[in-house]
């Protein structure tokens, strides 16, 4: 029966102060979708619990020249309606509109998923394929940017400090040239946790006709979302045509199978990432929409 | 019926509605007495074993723990979670308030009390259980196989039974078609967990507050078990946020009343969804296989089965339910010799009980997987060879002997197809691309009340108030299905008052007269039989009162809006309200009766119901687009909640064919403790629900009225799965249709798992 205290710091240098004063058992909410059911369980309350969601400086999209930069406490609805992630980053609008329920992406913010660390989190797919860098602040004042790759370490698992705290991610934004899609299966058509996903970010060369900057990010694989290197490499210079999309179907089989072998739910992950692959693909809309050919 | 109804068929909101919109309405966890403790169960964590040791020494130096139970200190007199009344068959006295033997995850070994949840949920993280492994049978295969480890000294099967009857006729030239279907172990998924508080008094008696469906039933428990007389023990039933049957047992009513007696403090003990969903109890898996011959025209010759149901670790009421299991087939198609054999198993799995359907749902989910072999086998239209078989009106049910009264299904089946265009959507191609669309239909039965069975009897007490409204006494348990408004809309039917006139409060074993309560489908048909004649009663005092009044003979007098009127003479007429000062109050006390009402038969209700699916051949996730049902209601008494409790129901059946069940690991461990990770049909996939109402009024419920509440939710299972098969061209019969079983059927049906049983 702890006795939890709650921080609600507004301004950068309170946030600063509050994590100065964490300890392992310090919690971070973010929205706490995930973490008020984690804490409920007895033995693990927090001692101090620091609520991020007072930070209105921290819930933006700005277009930074280049660079698209997202504050950790942006809501999924808001990511899901943002102008600029629609242009710039589509495939993240797309995972934030999937996210839980109304009630949940009204709450639950993208930094919030990333830190929680779940291998089904959509924003890490989303963020993973758009090569998201994650910048965070100490205790001492101290802000870091790193990539992704570095903060997500497997199934709860994450590099964060217990005085750290992510406040940006920032990604190359994409172009007119781009093309970006996000899918998901989950067990029912809302309110489902991925037990798959895929972003899928290409270039399209309008004059040749082919792809190139392929990007590929499965969830729900593993202990993190990852990128497909070998399958975005062989899609690059490809025609955006069924052929292709069929090459980048059976790519992700491979890569569901490379991931998890042996793994119970393989038999039907591997299946299901056919489905999977099709609909991100006919998601960019630059071929006919196509489906699995059936024997 | 050629009568007039004024009210009766109307549609009426649940009664407590505005209370529970404005949040006035006090549920069971609202409800707090000054001085109460709370109570948190300490469950079992091994499927099977002994409680070795039991340290609540750091438990019970936390502040606020008054103290922890368990088997060292607590009775071990055994009792039955299923008894209705003292004499009653088939209710095992096989566990305990606490267990030293647990027998799956989930047992109860112990329960920490404390002057705060909080204080008792810290607590109950701190007692620590040490048990010795006893090897554990987690499925019905390895409890049938096991002789030297039981789950009960009496043996694996909790029971068996055999139903043969009827002549089997000469089968030569007949199609024989075989199948097995099984069909999970599923959580009720009431909104409102389970809920109970007890206070004792310095009488030496108690007072139980719970959401139960039936509280004399929880008194026979909680008295017997306590040793105190009935009388001294009042049991009072709560609003509550659903039940679904999940409620009809007695769990934690005994465990509450005795913590409340033995520390001389009220308690509360209102369980968690995790506790729910693996601690109370769950409508229990099963098995069936089927084997029927039929003529090459598609008539039934011969129906054998044979059913295998895992009762989990406490047989409970499961004998019952698998008993039941054979009084399905009878109800639904006339066949010259049905045969069944049941049995109910032991396993160390959560405890299965009454759910919605009381096997039902289970039965027809089989029967109707089996038709539509049997129709594809003959290439008949599943319509067709249901059409050829269903009973007629007033047939006899082979196994039960009883009269199916107005039995409606044949013509539900008839005005369904024509509605749902059955013919034009089963001829459409399902296509042979990703998406796959299928249709399916499936039929069920279901009983009103429990005459047959034994002595089926409401009692109830109407009077008229000095103002003209009436009050009408009676054991009424509100489930959620609108049982208070029923009875008001009956009672005002027949005294031609506004049904807001009357009052009617629920079940109080101290204040209302008994009845067994709300489950085996037999409140409207019974109890609501109860109200009506009760009312017929009071009418015909009125009518003798206003005679007088009026000086007119009764025969010229009728009620309406409220009020005596005389035939053909507009003017006159004395409104209830006035009798009192008319009279000078000589009337009102008369204008008052008591009703014991002894059921007099026990009709078959039915529904047919039509599904349509878009199967997803590449993720394997159904989505069913449009859905039909079908009821043979007899009479609707109020429309929109008979309309509304089906569209639950059918989602309820979606979920049961498409999504929900509570698997154990090699561990016995559930893994699930909560909706997060135990999902039913949310709204973005329910689809639009059609329901059509077949009304006859020809049997003996008040203004014909039948069942509605189980049977709405019989068929819908079959029918979805039929109509996956139908899109699909697969002979899937092992529920719940989840994405894996429907991928492993596309790609390599050798490995669809084949039923572990029978």
């Amino acid at each position: 029966m702890g006795v939890t205290d709650v921080v609600t710091p507004v301004r950068l240098e309170d946030l600063v102060a509050a994590l100065a004063a964490a300890t392992p058992q310090t919690r971070l909410l973010a929205g706490g979708t995930d973490l008020v059911r984690s804490i409920r369980t007895p033995g693990s309350e927090p001692d101090t619990i620091i609520d991020l969601t007072g930070l209105a400086e921290f819930a933006y999209v700005r277009l930074d020249g280049g660079t698209l930069r997202v504050g950790a406490t942006t809501t999924f609805t808001a990511l899901q309606w943002d102008p600029l992630v629609r242009e710039h980053a589509l495939c993240l609008g797309l995972a934030a509109a999937q996210v839980g329920s109304v009630q949940i992406r009204n709450a639950g913010t993208i930094g919030g998923n990333i830190a929680n660390a779940s291998p089904c989190a959509d924003g890490a797919t989303a963020l993973t394929a758009l090569g998201a860098e994650v910048t965070t602040i100490d205790g001492a004042g101290t802000a870091r940017t790193r990539p992704l790759g570095e903060i997500l370490l497997g199934p709860s698992r994450t590099s964060l400090a217990h005085d750290e705290a992510i406040t940006e991610f920032s990604f190359p934004a994409l172009g007119p040239e781009h093309r970006s899609a996000f899918a998901k299966i989950g067990s029912r058509t809302a309110v489902s946790v991925a037990r798959l996903s895929a972003a899928l970010v290409v270039r399209f060369d309008a004059a040749a006709g082919t792809l190139d900057d392929v990007r590929v990010s499965l969830g729900a694989v593993g202990g993190a979302a990852f990128r497909a290197s070998r399958l975005e490499e062989s899609l690059t210079r490809l025609p955006a045509d069924e052929a292709t999309a069929q090459l980048f179907a059976e790519g992700c089989v491979a890569a569901v199978q490379e991931s998890i072998p042996g793994r119970y739910s393989l038999p039907y992950k591997q299946h299901a990432a056919v489905g999977l692959a099709y609909d991100a693909w006919n998601m960019l809309a630059l071929s006919p929409p196509c489906e699995p050919a059936w024997a | 019926m050629t009568e007039d109804l004024q009210y009766v068929g109307g549609s009426y909101p649940v009664h407590d509605v505005a209370q529970k919109v404005t949040g006035e309405l006090v549920y069971g966890s609202d409800f707090s007495l000054p001085g109460m403790l709370h109570a948190k169960l300490i469950l079992s964590t091994v499927p099977h074993g002994m409680v070795k040791r039991i340290d609540a020494s750091r438990a019970e130096a936390l502040p606020g723990v008054v103290k922890v139970f368990s088997h060292e200190n607590s009775p071990m007199d055994r009792f039955c979670r299923a008894r209705i009344h003292p004499g009653q068959d088939l209710a095992e006295h096989d566990e305990t308030l606490f267990s030293e033997r647990v027998r799956f995850v989930g047992d109860r070994v112990a329960a920490v009390v404390a002057t705060s949840r909080a204080a008792a949920e810290a607590a109950a993280a701190l007692v620590e259980v040490e048990y010795e492994e006893l090897p554990a049978l987690l499925t019905v295969d390895e409890a049938l196989a096991s002789t030297d480890v039981l789950v009960h000294s009496t043996g694996n099967v909790a029971y068996e039974s055999e139903i043969d009857k009827g002549e089997r006729p000469d089968l030569g030239g007949a199609v024989i078609v075989s199948s097995s279907t099984s069909t999970p172990r599923v959580h009720h998924a009431a909104l409102e967990p389970h809920v109970c508080i007890a206070q004792g008094h310095s009488t030496g008696g108690m007072t139980v507050w719970t959401t139960s469906q039936g509280v004399y039933a929880a008194r026979t428990v909680i008295a017997e078990l306590l040793d105190m007389e009935y009388h001294r023990v009042r049991v009072i039933k709560v609003p509550m946020g659903g039940s679904f049957g999940g409620k009809t047992e007695y769990i934690i009513e005994p465990v509450c009343a005795f913590l409340a007696h033995a520390t001389r403090r009220p308690v509360k003990l209102l369980l968690d969804r995790e506790e729910c969903m693996i601690a109370t109890m769950v409508r229990p898996a099963t098995w069936t296989t089927i084997r029927t011959a039929c003529t090459p025209e598609g008539v039934l010759l011969d129906f054998e089965a044979a059913t295998t149901l895992d009762s989990g670790a406490y047989a409970s009421s499961t004998p019952d339910y698998s008993i039941h299991m054979c009084k399905k087939v009878t109800k639904l198609y006339r066949v010259p010799h049905y045969q069944h054999q049941s049995r109910a198993v032991l396993t160390n799995t959560p405890v299965g009980g009454a759910c919605r359907g009381w096997g039902a749902p289970e039965m027809a989910a089989a029967t109707e997987i089996h038709m539509d072999r049997v129709a594809a086998a003959l290439r008949l239209d599943p319509v067709e060879l249901r059409l050829k078989n269903m009973v007629e009106p007033f047939d006899t049910d082979l196994v039960t002997g009883l009269p199916l009264g107005d039995a409606r299904v044949r013509e539900c089946l008839e005005r369904g197809a024509v509605a749902f265009d059955w013919a034009a959507r089963r001829a459409r191609p399902a296509g042979r691309g990703r998406l796959r669309r299928g249709v399916g239909v499936a039929a069920g039965a279901h009983k009103n009340g429990m005459f047959g069975a034994f002595p089926e009897a409401s009692n109830m007490s109407l009077k008229m108030n000095e103002d003209g409204t009436f009050e009408l006494n009676a054991s009424l348990h509100e489930v959620g299905c609108g049982i208070v408004t029923t009875m008001k809309v009956i009672v005002a039917e027949v005294l031609g008052v506004h049904p807001d006139r009357i009052a009617a409060g629920e079940a109080d074993t101290a204040t209302t007269p008994f009845d067994y309560g709300t489950y085996g489908s037999r409140v409207t048909y019974v109890v609501g039989e109860c109200a009506r004649v009760t009312a017929e009663k009071v009418k015909a005092r009125l009518l003798e009162a206003a005679a007088e009044l009026l000086k007119e003979p009764v025969v010229h007098l009728f009620t309406r809006d409220g009020a005596v009127h005389v035939k053909n003479d507009a003017e006159r007429a004395v409104a209830y309200r006035d009798i009192a000062r008319l009279s000078e109050m000589r009337h009102v006390p008369s204008i008052a009766a008591s009703t014991t009402y002894y059921a007099v038969s026990n009709p078959a209700s039915y529904s047919v119901q039509f599904a349509e699916v878009e199967v997803d051949c590449a993720t394997g996730l159904v989505a069913v687009n449009d859905f039909l049902a079908v009821a043979d209601v007899g009479r609707a008494i109020n429309r929109g909640m008979v309309e509304a409790q089906y569209q639950g129901a059918v989602q309820m059946g979606i979920g049961y064919a498409l999504y929900e069940h509570l698997d154990v690991d090699e561990q016995g461990r559930s893994g699930i403790d909560g909706f997060k990770n135990y999902h039913i049909v949310n709204a973005p996939d329910m689809p639009d629900i059609q329901v059509l109402l077949v009304e006859h009024e020809g049997d003996d419920g008040p203004f014909g009225a039948k069942s509605v509440g189980e049977i709405a939710t019989v068929p819908t299972a079959g029918a979805v799965v039929n109509a996956v098969n139908n899109a699909l061209g697969t002979e899937l019969s092992d529920l719940p249709l989840v994405p894996e079983r429907i991928i492993a059927a596309l790609h390599a049906p050798e490995e669809v798992p084949a039923c572990s049983s029978c």
